[in-house]
C-alpha cells in the first residue's frame, strides 16, 4: 500500500492531459532581478489550466534532462556570470541541438548575452558565448536602466531593464520588440532582444511573464505544440495580471 | 578652525526651522562643501571614540540599540537622527548637537551609515569600533552588486582602530578582514535557530540552508519570544525582557550586547536589563501606531527581499489578522519593484485579512496571486487605503500590521500620526 499523498500524485499525473519539464538554468549564480518570477508565472499558468509541471534546477555541473521542454536563464553579477561561463561552453552542444529542435527558451539579461557570440566587457576582457543567438555584446560605460514598453508580435510587454552592455544583432537577426520606452539592446537602433526558432533573449527583467501574460502563455503554448503538435491552453482571468501591466507602463522611466 | 562652520550649519538649521522645512542633510552639505575636515576634526573631542554600524537590514535598530546599552551605563552618546546615513546627515547631527563654541559634550558616538557611504566616513573618520550586521540583496539599480557592498564594508572594517563586531552566521560578512592588533569579535545565533535565519545565497537556494558559524561567538542568541530574549555572553546565559518583535531584532540585540560588551566590561546588570526592556522602535520598524481605541497597527519598513522574508516571520510570534502591504517605486524605495518576486509569501495563504497598497499595489497583488494567496482590497492611494485598513482592522479584531516600503512609511505615518520627516531631501 503506498502512503496517500503518492497516490493522489500517481492519479494526478495520469489524469493530466498534458505535462511539461522546466528547466531553469543556474537558479543560484544567475537570479539578481526576481528570475523566479518567470519561472513561478510558467508553472502557475501550467498548473491552472491542468497542465502538469515539473521544475528542475540546473546548476554548475549538473546536467539538463533530454525530456526538457522549457528552459530559463536570468541575469547575474559579475562574479556569477565568470562562475558559470565555463560550464555552460560544456552545455553549448546540447543547448544548440535543443534549440533546432524547437525547445522553448527565454534568456533575460546575463544568460541572454551569453547565449549571444560573445561579450567583450568594457575592461576588454572577451567572454565566449555559445552562439545560439547572432548577436555580440560589448561593455558599455553607462547602465541603461529603467522602466521599458516594447512592441511585439504577441501584444505589448511591460519590463525594467537593468545593463551596461550594448548588443547589436547580426543583419540577418530578428529582435525580439521594436522600443517604445527605454534603451532595448544599444539605445542605438530601437531593437529589443532576439529570436532565433523558439529560443527568445531579452533585457527586460521585471519580471518579464507575470506582467505580461499572453507572453508567458505563447512560451507554454509553444512548448505544448512542439511535444504534442496541439495546445488547450483555457482562457485565465487576468484582470490583476493586466493592471500590474498598466501600473508598470504607467510609471516614470 | 570648526567654530565658524559650526555657526554656519546652526544658521542653516534655523533658517530651514523658520521656512518649515524638515530633512537634516543641508547644513551637513554646506559644511561639508566649505571644510573638508570638519567631521573628523570634532569628533576626536570624544573621549571614547565612535562607533560604527553598517549591513543591509537593521542599522537604524542596532543603532538605537547600541545607544541606548551605552546610555544605561552612563554614557553620553552622540547618534545621527533615524535615517540621516550619509556623510552630510552625519555632520549635521554634530552641528545640531555641538555647542556654539564648537565642543561636543558627549563620550561616545554611535553612528549608523548607508553602506555606500561608509567609504567616505572611513576616509575621514577611523572608528574605535565597526559593526557589521549582514550583506544582503538591496536595491540592485542603487549599488549594482552584492560583492561590491561586501569591498565596500571591507574597507569600512579596515578602518577601526579597536575592534571589529561580525555576524558569524553571514557567509559573505564573515569574508571581512581586519588590520592587525584589531580585535575581532563575532555574534551568532544558535543552529537550533537556523531556519528563522536565511543568509542571502540561502535565500535563493534554499535546500542548501546549512547552519554557517564562522567564528566562536561572544554573543550568541539562543531563543526569544513575543517579549523575550535568551542569549550567552561568552558561557553565561542571560535572559532579558525585550519589546521589540521578531527574530531579527533579537539578533540586533545580540550584535548591540557585543559591541557594549567590548566597551563597558562589567556592565551595571539591573540598569541594562532595565534598558532592554523600555527601548522603542525606531520610526517605522516595527512601531505600533494607535488607530483608534483598542486598535493598533504595527508599521515595518521593507527594502528588500532578506529584510521582508525576516519581517514575515513576525507572524509567527502574534497572531495579527489584517495585514496590509504598501509598495511604492520611488527612488529611495527603489524603482525596480522585481524584488517582490524572490520572497516566499506563501506563508499568507491561510488566516490572514490581505490588503495591498503604494504606487505599485497593483504589482504586489499580481505577487501575492502567483503565491495563491488572497487580496481583499487593492487600493494604490496610500490616504485611501490608510482609512480603509483602520476600518477593517477594527472590524477583524485582533492585531494588525502593514509592510510597508520606505516612502510609503513616511506617507502612512504621515497620515496616521500628523508626523514628517526622515528624508534626506538633499
Amino acid at each position: 500500500m503506498k502512503p496517500r499523498e503518492q497516490r493522489t500524485e500517481n492519479r494526478e499525473q495520469r489524469n493530466a492531459k498534458q505535462a511539461l519539464t522546466i528547466v531553469h538554468l543556474y537558479p543560484k549564480e544567475m537570479n539578481i532581478y526576481g528570475d523566479t518570477g518567470n519561472r513561478l508565472a510558467l508553472q502557475r499558468r501550467a498548473a491552472w489550466r491542468g497542465v502538469a509541471i515539473q521544475v528542475k534546477l540546473v546548476g554548475v555541473g549538473d546536467s539538463i534532462p533530454g525530456e526538457t521542454d522549457i528552459i530559463i536563464g536570468g541575469g547575474g553579477q559579475d562574479a556569477g556570470q565568470s562562475t558559470i561561463q565555463d560550464d555552460l561552453l560544456t552545455k553549448a552542444e546540447q543547448l544548440h541541438t535543443m534549440a533546432q529542435n524547437g525547445v522553448v527558451m527565454l534568456m533575460i539579461c546575463g544568460m541572454y548575452q551569453l547565449f549571444g557570440r560573445a561579450f567583450t566587457t568594457s575592461e576588454g576582457t572577451l567572454i565566449k558565448g555559445i552562439g545560439v543567438l547572432p548577436l555580440e555584446t560589448v561593455g558599455g560605460e553607462t547602465r541603461m536602466i529603467g522602466n521599458t514598453v516594447y512592441d511585439t508580435p504577441f501584444g505589448e510587454l511591460v519590463g525594467y531593464e537593468n545593463h551596461s552592455g550594448l548588443t547589436m544583432l547580426d543583419d540577418t537577426a530578428t529582435a525580439l520588440a521594436k522600443v517604445v520606452q527605454g534603451d532595448g539592446n544599444n539605445g542605438q537602433d530601437g531593437t529589443e532582444g532576439c529570436r532565433v526558432n523558439n529560443v527568445f533573449g531579452t533585457y527586460s527583467h521585471g519580471p518579464l511573464l507575470v506582467k505580461n501574460p499572453q507572453f508567458a502563455d505563447e512560451l507554454l503554448r509553444l512548448a505544448l505544440e512542439r511535444k504534442y503538435g496541439h495546445a488547450e491552453l483555457a482562457l485565465l482571468d487576468d484582470t490583476i495580471e493586466q493592471a500590474a501591466h498598466a501600473t508598470a507602463k504607467s510609471r516614470p522611466r | 578652525m570648526n567654530i565658524p562652520s559650526v555657526v554656519l550649519g546652526k544658521s542653516v538649521f534655523w533658517g530651514l526651522r523658520a521656512l518649515h522645512r524638515t530633512g537634516s542633510a543641508l547644513p551637513g552639505l554646506v559644511v561639508e562643501k566649505t571644510n573638508r575636515r570638519f567631521l573628523a576634526a570634532m569628533l576626536t573631542q570624544l573621549p571614547q571614540g565612535v562607533v560604527v554600524v553598517s549591513g543591509t537590514n537593521g542599522k537604524t535598530t542596532t543603532t538605537k540599540l547600541v545607544t541606548a546599552l551605552l546610555e544605561s551605563q552612563g554614557l553620553r552618546v552622540l547618534t545621527n537622527p533615524t535615517g540621516s546615513n550619509f556623510v552630510r546627515g552625519t555632520i549635521s547631527a554634530v552641528i545640531d548637537k555641538a555647542t556654539w563654541g564648537a565642543r561636543l559634550p558627549y563620550d561616545i558616538a554611535v553612528f549608523e551609515q548607508d553602506e555606500a557611504h561608509a567609504v567616505h566616513f572611513a576616509r575621514t573618520v577611523k572608528p574605535r569600533g565597526v559593526l557589521v550586521l549582514n550583506i544582503m540583496r538591496d536595491q540592485m539599480d542603487r549599488f549594482g552588486e552584492i560583492d561590491t557592498t561586501l569591498q565596500l564594508l571591507q574597507v569600512l572594517a579596515l578602518s577601526a582602530t579597536e575592534f571589529v563586531v561580525l555576524n558569524a552566521n553571514d557567509e559573505r560578512v564573515s569574508r571581512i578582514k581586519v588590520k592587525e592588533g584589531v580585535n575581532k569579535l563575532w555574534y551568532a545565533h544558535s543552529e537550533d535557530l537556523q531556519p528563522d535565519f536565511l543568509t542571502d545565497d540561502q535565500l535563493y537556494h534554499a535546500e542548501s540552508a546549512a547552519y554557517i558559524l564562522a567564528g566562536k561567538p561572544n554573543a550568541e542568541l539562543v531563543s526569544y519570544d513575543e517579549n523575550s530574549v535568551s542569549l550567552r555572553l561568552g558561557v553565561t546565559p542571560h535572559h532579558y525582557k525585550f519589546q521589540l518583535a521578531g527574530g531579527h531584532n533579537a539578533l540586533n540585540l545580540t550584535a548591540a550586547l557585543t559591541v557594549l560588551q567590548q566597551i563597558v566590561p562589567q556592565p551595571d546588570t539591573a540598569k541594562l536589563a532595565a534598558a532592554i526592556l523600555t527601548v522603542e522602535p525606531a520610526f517605522g520598524r516595527g512601531e505600533t501606531i494607535q488607530l483608534a481605541p483598542g486598535n493598533t497597527v504595527i508599521l515595518q519598513l521593507v527594502k528588500n527581499p532578506g529584510g521582508f522574508t525576516q519581517a514575515l516571520r513576525m507572524l509567527e510570534l502574534k497572531s495579527y489578522k489584517t495585514v496590509g502591504i504598501a509598495i511604492n517605486d520611488d527612488y529611495p524605495d527603489g524603482r525596480d519593484v522585481s524584488w517582490l518576486w524572490d520572497i516566499d509569501f506563501e506563508s499568507l495563504q491561510n488566516g490572514y485579512h490581505i490588503r495591498c497598497s503604494g504606487d505599485r499595489a497593483a504589482d504586489m497583488t499580481n505577487r501575492l496571486k502567483y503565491d495563491e494567496v488572497l487580496v481583499e482590497a487593492t487600493e494604490p492611494d496610500l490616504a485611501a487605503f490608510a482609512n480603509s485598513f483602520s476600518a477593517a482592522a477594527g472590524a477583524n479584531s485582533g492585531d494588525s500590521i502593514i509592510f510597508c516600503t520606505y516612502t510609503a512609511m513616511l506617507r502612512l505615518r504621515e497620515l496616521y500620526l500628523g508626523a514628517q520627516g526622515g528624508l534626506d531631501e538633499v
